[in-house]
């Protein structure tokens, strides 16, 4: 058993999580009380990305700003119905015409379906938080399998994981985190664009070199 | 959206590694589920609905791949447009999938109420939506203020009674106020006070010689667009067609003639037409009769005797001639409209010699005095007895319905005191007779509703509803609606984008979008026949949406009793399945309930049995086709009855009809019919009050200081005003002739734009006497020199990142001549004005 990769990867799987729990309407007090941005930050350094310090900035946003004012700003930013800066949906990112419920949001829910999930809630299921937390749920199946030397699930899930975030996630996420980093006002959310930037970018080097594979369609 | 468990935010390596690897996941919007294939498309389904995306009101299908929409046509059943669905049902799927909708129900953190003051609006949940709105309703029925309640109604279905009619009678409020006063209501005045139909009519266009199409566009926007579409290459086959527009319409573009009257000038062209047929002999003989002794006594300038004429199945032809006509001549009438006295002769001679296979197909007209050219355009009809006959105009068909359960058992004291009180849009009154349907005070002043509310007169409005309305969009001078809805205390928009009237709700309630998302009954005719067809909920909803006319009044309702109030919902549970007996259990269940009552008749074995249409055999069966058509319309009833609605039964040139309200609305006001006239602007008086007649333009500005007269058109792109935000509409904006792709465009004649030295793609600056907007300028021989002419459409400073330039700072993309419009309106019934040359401008390089 290769203890040291499987604690990566379920490492790795933390962040996914905990990032996507950043996407979802701030419950400010929960988000303090669960530590979660510097839990996130010691996760980064443990990882040895270079996003601990954002993390950091966070917390003191997260400190700094009222329940109110965090829920204006994530709604101005995500939800805006004038036109939120920073949609939060991958179609409107990959397809032609910036729509939802694109061509690519549907490929999304058949590599869920084919990783054994399905998705709970209402909505695309190309919501950034839906599709951090399913490179969480890959992560932790990775960590499983190698937990149980299961060679073969080892490979079907980090063939997913990186078909699914190069096909998908990493194509989309770094320009909102871009969109994020230029119209957030506040430091919590600021500092999440350049968390989200820094994550993804690592995470790009990591999994470029199994980029090569032709993984539209996981086994 | 929230996080639904703590755990989520849990470390799993707190919990120390094997274990962490071992106790399965934490998901938070994911479950474990068996494991699917990627495989390729699953395999999908045509789906009946009813698109409202314009007044025609198709029956469409939409094709439905695991729950996402992907293709829209017309339903394949249908008789009202042969399975087509027009060019703006397309848009259909940018619309359902349009990012920008509103998601989640929003209240505003910002209480500054203003035009590029962003409301911050935050989510909350339905609860917290309609806790709040509750509230607000009980204080007013605790203060005895419910009249103050107001709703606000836009696009609606036939479910509309649930709560445009019957939640604000239960509530105690005479405010239930439509959109229809700024839609097309002048046209009906046409109809109405010449063969008593107030209504839309209909067309036999395969059977027709000579259609006139008059102020409209049938091949873009009006009235029943697919079937115009599919028979308008037989038609030009096989008779002639000719276009009256200040500006080349799509249908002018195809015509075989096409008549640029001055905007505004219509009825001179009319009653001219008229002259001619008259002093020619073309006159219907059989429907209007004909000299005694057979010969012709219309000669220009001379008046007849009435006793030599003997009239058939109209009434007051020589009246009409005497008072209006005699010296309506050609000539006369080619000086006013700029057209050629031989084209008027020409048009008039060859439509009333294809008569009775022949159509004048009028439009809105909504312009001041624009009823009496609406009533001779119309009374053309009559002439050449077109009207009711094969090949001819008719008022078509309805579709079969039943009706919504009567609210008298609900009504409490305070709710009958409170609907008492008088309207809020001050109709009935000396300024506004709004004399729709034969009844003073009988329609709708919509856009008079916000000087109301700005002068509280009546009275003021605390409490206000509004769905699928944009009201500061779609009327003139929208920016006095911007202040009225400011000084509303507390107002909840309805809609499925946050629009130019959202920007000052107190709460935004996502809707449901009606073609895809909800349970609603529909009905409407085209191509002959009637129909009664389905909105239903084809797709997954992707949000918290609710159908506001149903769902949404039931959440309230069910606040409104936690409150003690419970005559809101002892209403709803009146409502009985027709197929069950028992009332809904849910705000769903209970949109789909009303949905089968109200349309029992038309599936329901036991009462369809002698229908002579389409019968379902039952729920299901109707469900599955989404429609149910009528039988063909059969013409000569009124030729053979007589027509029921009018004073005298017959078709009226001398309108008695409009004579005796306008006399109920002079006692009313007591004062006489002149001075009730001269009150609302018209020029008419005596005898000429009561026949269609020609009203000069009541123009807004001297022509010396604003040289150019606006023409206002419809793009066959518009979902009404609702297509702003969908890249497609951008995209294909050139298939309205004149304009062009991704542009927002004056058009303007090259002539006209050389002598002000504007060259293709200027920006230019445009000024009415209410205000000054930008706009880009395209130069276009379709619009006559003196004119120029602007879609509707564009220029929203809200309503989404593609329809908005920049939100923040309210700079919209485009330019809305809404809001360069001045409030003026036809005041006969109400209606407000974009039509006929009104709006008078002065143009300049920006
Ligand atoms: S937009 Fe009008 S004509 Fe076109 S499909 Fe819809 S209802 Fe029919």
């Amino acid at each position: 058993m290769n203890t040291d990769r499987a604690r990566l990867d379920l490492a790795r799987s933390d962040v996914y999580r905990l990032l996507a729990a950043c996407f979802y309407e701030p419950d400010r007090e929960m988000l303090l009380e669960e530590n979660l941005c510097a839990n996130l930050a010691g996760l980064m350094e443990e990882l040895s990305i270079p996003a601990a310090r954002s993390c950091r900035r966070m917390e003191q946003g997260l400190q700094e700003n009222s329940r109110e004012e965090l829920l204006v700003e994530y709604s101005s930013l995500f939800l805006n119905p004038f036109g939120a800066p920073a949609q939060p949906y991958g179609s409107v990112y990959l397809d032609k015409e910036r729509q939802l419920m694109g061509d690519s949001t549907m490929q999304v829910r058949k590599i869920y379906a084919a990783a054994g999930v399905k998705q709970e809630t209402d909505g695309p299921p190309d919501h950034i938080a839906i599709e951090l937390e399913f490179m969480s749920f890959l992560g932790q199946r990775i960590a499983q399998a190698i937990a149980c030397s299961d060679q073969e699930a080892v490979a079907e899930f980090t063939a997913i994981q990186a078909c699914f975030f190069n096909t998908y996630l990493a194509s989309w996420a770094p320009l909102l985190g871009r969109a994020i980093q230029e119209h957030a006002e506040l430091p919590l959310y600021r500092a999440l664009g350049d968390c989200l930037l820094g994550f993804i970018g690592a995470e790009q080097q990591r999994l470029r070199k199994s980029a090569d594979s032709p993984l539209h369609e996981p086994r | 959206m929230k996080i639904k468990r703590r755990d989520f935010l849990k470390m799993s390596a707190a919990t120390g590694l094997a274990v962490a690897a071992f106790k399965g996941t934490t998901l938070n919007a994911l479950a474990e589920a068996p494991k699917g294939t990627i495989g390729g498309e699953k395999a999908g389904k045509w789906m009946a609905s009813t698109c409202q995306g314009c007044t025609t009101w198709c029956p469409i299908e939409i094709f439905v791949q695991e729950g996402r929409a992907t293709k829209v046509r017309g339903n394949q059943l249908s008789k009202a447009n042969d399975g087509y669905c027009c060019v703006r049902g397309h848009l259909i799927i940018q619309q359902i999938y349009d990012p920008d909708r509103i998601k989640t129900p929003m209240k505003r953190t910002n209480p500054v109420k203003a035009r590029g003051v962003d409301p911050k609006f935050v989510p909350i949940t339905w609860d917290e939506a309609l806790n709040t709105l509750a509230d607000k309703i009980m204080e007013l029925r605790t203060n005895n203020e419910s009249h103050k309640y107001m709703l606000m109604r836009g696009r609606y279905s036939y479910n509309n009674d649930i709560l445009y009619g019957n939640l604000t009678k239960v509530i105690g409020s005479p405010n239930n106020i439509s959109h229809s006063a700024i839609c097309a209501e002048v046209e009906k005045m046409g109809s109405f006070y010449t063969e008593g139909f107030w209504g839309y009519r209909d067309y036999d266009l395969e059977n027709m010689k000579y259609l006139i199409v008059w102020g409209c566009d049938p091949l873009s926007s009006n009235r029943q667009i697919p079937t115009a579409i599919s028979k308008f290459g037989n038609l030009l086959d096989q008779g002639t067609v000719v276009a009256i527009d200040p500006r080349m319409t799509n249908t002018a573009a195809k015509a075989h003639k096409w008549l640029p009257v001055k905007p505004g000038e219509d009825g001179a062209l009319a009653t001219a037409m008229a002259h001619v047929i008259l002093t020619s002999g073309l006159w219907n003989k059989d429907f209007c009769g004909d000299f005694k002794d057979g010969k012709n006594l219309f000669k220009a300038g001379q008046t007849v005797d009435e006793a030599a004429f003997d009239e058939k199945r109209t009434h007051g032809l020589v009246k009409w001639w005497n008072i209006e006509l005699k010296d309506r001549t050609p000539e006369w009438a080619a000086k006013i409209t700029g057209l050629n006295k031989k084209d008027i002769v020409e048009v008039a001679t060859g439509f009333a010699k294809a008569a009775p296979r022949c159509a004048v197909w009028n439009g809105p007209n909504m312009m001041p005095r624009g009823t009496y050219g609406a009533m001779a355009m119309y009374a053309l009809n009559g002439l050449v007895g077109a009207t009711d006959s094969i090949g001819g105009v008719c008022t078509g068909m309805g579709g079969p319905s039943s009706s919504h359960p009567k609210v008298d058992d609900f009504l409490d004291d305070i709710a009958k005191a409170g609907s008492k009180n008088k309207k809020i849009d001050q109709r009935g009154t000396l300024e506004f007779p709004a004399l729709s349907e034969g009844k003073v005070g009988g329609g709708v002043v919509t856009n008079n509703v916000a000087n109301a509310i700005l002068a509280a007169k009546p009275y003021d409005i605390k409490v206000a509803i509004g769905y699928f309305c944009n009201f500061n969009f779609s009327g003139a001078e929208g920016g006095r609606w911007d202040k009225a809805l400011a000084k509303i205390p507390f107002f909840a928009h309805i809609t499925t984008m946050a629009s130019e009237m959202s920007q000052f709700a107190d709460i935004v309630l996502p809707s449901a979008m009606h073609h895809s998302e909800q349970w609603a009954p529909v009905k409407s005719k085209a191509n002959l026949h009637g129909h009664t067809s389905l909105q239903q909920p084809v797709i997954k909803r992707m949000f918290e949406v609710k159908a506001p006319e149903t769902e949404f009044v039931w959440m309230l309702a069910e606040k409104l009793k936690a409150r003690g109030f419970e005559n809101p919902m002892n209403w709803l549970l009146s409502y009985k399945d027709p197929e069950t007996g028992k009332p809904a259990t849910s705000a769903e269940e209970f949109a789909l309930v009303a949905t089968k009552v109200f349309t029992q008749k038309a599936w329901d074995p036991a009462m369809n049995k002698d229908y002579k249409g389409d019968r379902p055999t039952g729920w299901a069966d109707f469900a599955e086709k989404g429609i149910v058509n009528s039988e063909k319309f059969t013409f000569g009833k009124k030729w053979e009855k007589g027509f029921e609605k009018t004073a005298t039964k017959k078709f009226e040139f001398y309108s008695e009809t409009l004579k005796k309200t306008l006399t109920e609305h002079a006692e009313k006001q007591k004062v006489t019919i002149d001075q009730a006239l001269e009150a609302i602007n018209y020029t008419a008086r005596g005898e000429q009050a009561f026949v269609p007649h020609y009203e000069p333009v009541r123009r807004h500005g001297e022509v010396k200081d604003f040289p150019f007269t606006l023409v206002d058109m419809k793009s066959r792109l518009n979902r009404e005003g609702r297509s702003g935000n969908l890249p497609w509409y951008l995209a294909f904006k050139q298939c309205d002739p004149g304009d062009v792709n991704n542009e927002d465009v004056l058009q303007i004649n090259p002539a006209d734009a050389k002598k002000l030295g504007v060259k293709e793609g200027d920006m230019i600056k445009v000024t009415s006497t209410v205000g000054s907007l930008k706009v880009r300028a395209r130069l276009w021989e379709g619009i006559q020199p003196g004119t120029v002419a602007k879609c509707f459409g564009q220029g929203h400073w809200a309503y989404g990142r593609v329809a908005a330039k920049d939100y923040a700072k309210a700079i919209p993309r485009g330019a809305n001549f809404n809001e360069i419009m001045p409030d003026d309106y036809d005041r006969l019934v109400g209606a407000a004005c974009r039509n006929g040359g009104f709006t008078g401008l002065k143009i300049e390089k920006a």
